[in-house]
């Protein structure tokens, strides 16, 4: 069968409007959520899913931890380091890392955005370097 | 009634990310909400103008993801409910008109609110079923997450 380009008058190909036709969308958007209790060290971390979207994460005593398989290309990660127990920091080994080795988060209600590349992760949002935008009071 | 089956491969047990990738419609690009031709915005999208102060705000749907919110004299103020667990919530400052933008949600893990002093900026918040957390857009000025 012929390959068929559609047009309309809005030019040659789908518009955004038809391609949202063809997905599946929810309005507003609302991701998949884990909570996940770190491991004790690096070599007990706790692993997160790489079928769930978000992970919650608690740090504790003993409990620090957590690594991060590879994903599919195009795969966004958040991590949100909600509760910091006593002086516990959260860190987070990926699997491949093209900005490091770690990231380490050392205050709860933090988050990062990882997206992988096909062969890193990518931090994409979350990770803080720059001059302040928006100011919680 | 279908007896339940755990697919199993070559690659090991479940699907394969490629098997994974082949049962998702992908939209490509990822698009939020689009516009129509004549410019107004998709319903994933609302426009509006902050509220007079904190005790008049106005209410960021939670039935949209994306709020552009233009502020001026006597309106700069919004607020944000609680949304459902995992839920995104993105606020564009898209106008500024010589006043701040205030944004209070109902229940916030990382402090009251979020203030913009600057049009053109944006914060990305998600609901962890207990309190809203920034997930993208906030920044303190100080290193968060740091990379070693």
């Amino acid at each position: 069968m012929a390959e068929v380009t559609l047009t309309s008058g809005y030019g040659t190909g789908l518009t955004n409007k038809q391609k949202l036709s063809r997905s599946w969308v929810l309005k507003p958007t609302v991701y998949s959520v884990e909570n996940v209790v770190a491991g004790n060290g690096t070599g007990n971390a706790t692993a997160l899913s790489t079928t769930t979207t978000v992970s919650l994460i608690v740090t504790k005593a003993s409990a620090t931890h957590v690594s991060l398989a590879d994903g599919i290309e195009g795969q966004l990660k958040i991590i949100i380091h909600k509760t910091r127990g006593g002086s516990n920091d959260l860190v987070i080994t990926p699997t491949n890392f093209s900005a490091g080795a770690t990231l380490t988060s050392n205050l709860a209600a933090r988050a990062v955005q990882l997206l992988f590349d096909g062969a890193n992760w990518q931090v994409v949002a979350g990770e803080i370097t720059g001059t302040a935008e928006m100011v919680i009071a | 009634m279908a007896t339940k089956q755990t697919l199993t491969s070559g690659y090991g047990t479940g699907l394969t990310p490629k098997q994974k990738k082949a049962l998702g419609f992908v939209l490509d690009p990822s698009i939020s909400d689009s516009r129509d031709s004549g410019g107004t915005a998709g319903d994933d999208i609302e426009s509006l103008l902050g509220g007079a102060d904190a005790d008049n705000a106005t209410a960021l749907s939670l039935n949209t993801t994306t709020s552009l919110v233009a502020t001026a004299s006597s309106q700069t103020h919004v607020s944000l409910a609680d949304g459902v667990l995992g839920q995104v919530k993105r606020i564009v400052h898209s106008n500024m008109v010589g006043a701040n933008l205030v944004i209070t949600p109902l229940n916030f893990a990382a402090g009251t609110n979020i203030t913009s002093d600057t049009q053109k900026r944006s914060v990305t918040l998600m609901f962890d079923g207990d309190n809203w957390q920034v997930i993208a857009g906030e920044i303190t000025g100080t290193a968060e997450f740091v990379i070693a």
